[in-house]
């Protein structure tokens, strides 16, 4: 974090940071002595994925972490991040604790993987920055071995997705839990409202996207707070016309000043939020957001991913040279993805299952478990 | 006894003193009385539980891990940030030794949360400033062409990983003749087979180094003689005792210098080993240990998964009190996956359902070990358990025999 100096100073040098990605410099060059941020470009997910995936660093002086994400356009994005990007991340998660009002030296069970998805590692970093004592476990374990590690540690936090909590929800009862941090996924108000009931605690929720942490909930629940020094907020309206104005909705727009490696700068997230200046009853001061939903089409593959429909058929179309493509999502003891191609052949139905399967990790995953069945047809 | 860092040992018997465990089998905390000092074992981790480190030094533990121990009453490995970076510091200097650069850019393919084997790692490739891809365990096939070819894409030069992975990645490389781009390997967690090796050696020109290292400590790591594990006495002092096994191995027991929160004195690992002094051909001085058995009744599974038959035996009896004999058979699915096939012979007499036995047997298999748990969900780890009747009476000695048929014995 660049603390201290002016946002405009901050925002030039994220865009003069930005100019030597390689991934997506060129989208800034010219604009690092912008007059107006309006005349700074918006970046978007296509920016990130569609360029080569090596490494976007062209110096490198120290370690670089990768991490992936899968996206919603079908393709897997990495998140580069050097110690430094760390460790000031780890410092706005620091603030976190604060606003969330996790006390010193707890106990935090962080249930994330803690490989391949940055979440895990960057939520236990955040935790160990704010001097928290962290129990780091992969969400693969058997409820068994959770509930022993549960019984064992008696963690005073825990920090997990919601749909993971809600795998593990009998296992994790424990008298000493006393907030129930979640991220990663959308919190529904009925999955807070079920855990808050088992796990006797507050659930707090933190919002961020792989390009950038965002804000979390104070114990009113009431918005995510969000430190103006870590990340810019701006919103767009979601038909692009005109300006959105204080409590009205519009697209999240984001710039983040504590990852140098992606210097990320009117990033378009693609959600729908409202902004509040109105104070916090907890005391805690700047702006609060507020998250409706998505902008656009998409499919809910499966908990904490979404795939935007239009970005797949589009990708499938360009790989595979088809003349049409559609899907079809139905949830129902299992999900089933059904892509409906034409033309169709056997070999267009292998290529087109291969591709969507390789789309991320986590499908593969879940194709394994039977709970994803992805099916080709012809039209 | 010789201890090259004498300032550092005397440091860890200091804080050794007002431990409970400690407290219990020693007499004394005398320096020149070490060598005489009764060895410890992984009961000193029962004295770290939880309320017990909230009681004491909680101030300074940051992470914690586990080892071991049944499901229900796992084995807490604490850390203070000090021996973290001691140990990473100490790893870095090892990787670096076999050739690990910060131009190198390595996968780490180990288990993570709630072990110490991935993260320990990673913080030793980031002290050394490498470009680190943290990718985890592989389990089946379409994982593994899943991350080889990232792994190809990435353009990732090195792995940190255990035998069973690379099986899985190799098998995968394969059968879709696809390229390998990683030319180091650096293997932890399990016996690397010379099968294995070499396999990786003449199909893609790549270089395995085999670590040897446990939850409790990082010991050391081979160099390009393959001929035992460098190590570095001023971080680990390694002692044999007892009469040699039947390759000339003797019970080894470590002393981790730089262990604070739980100091690890003269603990017994469950290993032979000997120890080579003499000068090494790759120019290295450090000494080398030389793995040469390990205590009777204990397996490896694939996974890197350690298991002891007295362990299995012990859940089976107490679940199916009627079992007479145990037999375990151990046997290779496919590459990277084993198979844990325990034939339990229940007492002439017994009238009752196998199938609840069965269901009965299977679970307390699955809850004798966190690590055998974990496997099982992973899928490394395939267990199937079968009843016979025998002609055994109810009373008299039972007997538990081990039978490995694996292709590779780890």
């Amino acid at each position: 974090m660049t603390v201290g100096k002016s946002l405009d100073e901050r925002l030039k040098g994220n865009v003069a940071l930005a100019v030597q990605h390689r991934v997506f410099g060129d989208l800034y060059n010219g604009h690092e002595h912008y007059q107006s941020l309006n005349d700074v470009p918006f970046l978007t997910e296509k920016h990130i994925t569609s360029a080569d995936l090596a490494s976007a660093a062209n110096e490198r002086q120290a370690a670089v972490f990768h991490f992936f994400t899968s996206g919603t356009t079908g393709r897997r994005k990495k998140i580069p991040y050097t110690v430094h990007d760390i460790a000031s991340v780890s410092q706005y998660l620091r603030w976190f604790c604060v606003v969330e009002r996790i006390k010193p030296r707890s106990r935090v069970l962080v249930l994330m993987d803690q490989y391949y998805w940055g979440i895990g590692q960057l939520t236990a970093y955040g935790h160990m920055a704010a001097g928290n004592i962290v129990i780091p476990v992969d969400t693969d374990l058997s409820k068994s071995s959770i509930q022993g590690i549960v019984e064992c540690t008696q963690p005073n936090v825990i920090s997990s997705l919601p749909s993971v909590i809600d795998k593990f929800l009998d296992v994790l009862k424990c008298h000493s839990i006393e907030v129930v941090e979640t991220t990663g996924e959308r919190l529904e108000q009925a999955q807070r409202e079920k855990f808050e009931s088992a796990l006797g605690a507050r659930v707090l929720d933190a919002y961020g996207l792989s390009e950038g942490l965002v804000g979390v909930e104070c114990p009113l629940q009431d918005g995510y707070h969000f430190d103006e020094e870590a990340v810019f907020i701006e919103l767009i309206a979601i038909d692009g016309v005109g300006p959105v104005g204080e409590q009205e909705t519009g697209e999240l727009v984001i710039s983040v000043f504590n990852h140098s490696l992606m210097p990320i700068t009117r990033y378009r997230t693609g959600d729908v939020c409202h902004v509040s200046s109105t104070p916090c009853q907890c005391g805690i001061s700047g702006r609060r957001v507020w998250l409706h939903g998505r902008v656009g089409d998409h499919i809910n593959l499966f908990e904490g991913y979404s795939i935007h429909k239009e970005s797949l058929i589009a990708l499938l179309t360009k790989e595979l040279d088809l003349e049409d493509v559609q899907l079809k999502f139905e949830r129902r003891e299992r999900r089933e993805l059904s892509i409906f191609v034409r033309p169709y052949s056997t070999l267009v139905e292998r290529a087109v299952s291969r591709i969507v399967e390789n789309i991320a990790l986590e499908v593969i995953e879940m194709i394994r478990q039977g709970e994803l069945v992805i099916r080709v047809k012809g039209m | 006894m010789v201890s090259s860092n004498p300032a550092a040992l005397e440091r860890l018997l200091s804080r050794a003193k007002g431990s409970p465990y400690y407290e219990r089998i020693w007499r004394t905390f005398d320096i020149q009385k070490f060598d005489r000092l009764p060895p410890s074992d992984e009961d000193i981790f029962k004295y770290y539980s939880m309320s017990a480190i909230n009681n004491d030094k909680s101030s300074e533990i940051a992470m914690i891990f586990f080892s071991g121990g049944t499901t229900h009453t796992p084995k807490l490995i604490p850390f203070s940030l000090n021996e973290w970076h001691a140990r990473a510091n100490y790893r870095a200097r090892m990787y670096q030794n076999i050739g690990v650069s910060n131009d190198t850019t390595v996968a780490v393919m180990l288990p993570f949360g709630p072990w110490v084997a991935g993260p320990s790692a990673q913080a030793a490739l980031a002290k050394i400033g490498c470009e680190i891809y943290p990718l985890g365990l592989v389990s089946s096939a379409a994982k593994a062409e899943h991350l080889l070819s990232l792994i190809n894409d990435q353009k990732i030069d090195a792995l940190v990983t255990i035998p069973s992975t690379l099986e899985f990645l190799l098998d995968a490389a394969v059968k879709s003749i696809a390229p390998f781009r990683p030319r180091t390997i650096i293997t932890s967690g399990e016996v690397l087979s010379p099968k294995l090796r070499n396999e990786m050696r003449e199909i893609f020109d790549a270089r395995c180094y085999s670590c040897y290292a446990s939850t409790e400590a990082f010991i050391g790591i081979e160099c390009d003689t393959q001929h035992g594990f460098h190590y570095d006495p001023q971080e680990v002092l390694i002692e044999l005792v007892g009469p040699p096994n039947r390759i000339g191995g003797r019970k080894a027991l470590i002393t981790v210098l730089r262990s604070e929160i739980v100091p690890l004195i003269r603990y017994a690992l469950g290993d032979y080993l000997c120890l080579d002094f003499t000068p090494c051909d790759c120019g290295l001085s450090l000494p080398r240990a030389i793995w040469a058995g390990r205590q009777k009744g204990e397996i490896e599974l694939a996974g890197g998964i350690n298991v002891s038959t007295s362990e299995i035996a012990a859940s089976v009896f107490n679940a199916v009190p009627q079992t007479r004999d145990v037999k375990i058979w151990l046997r290779t699915v496919s590459p990277g996956r084993d198979l844990l096939h325990v034939v339990l012979a229940l007492s002439s007499g017994f009238e009752g359902e196998f199938v609840d036995l069965r269901r009965a047997a299977m679970q307390a298999i699955q809850e004798c070990s966190l690590d055998l748990n974990d496997g099982l969900s992973q899928g490394q780890v395939v267990l199937d358990v079968e009843i016979h009747a025998s002609l055994a009476p109810a009373e008299g000695k039972r007997k538990v025999r081990l039978y490995d048929r694996r292709q590779v014995v780890r």
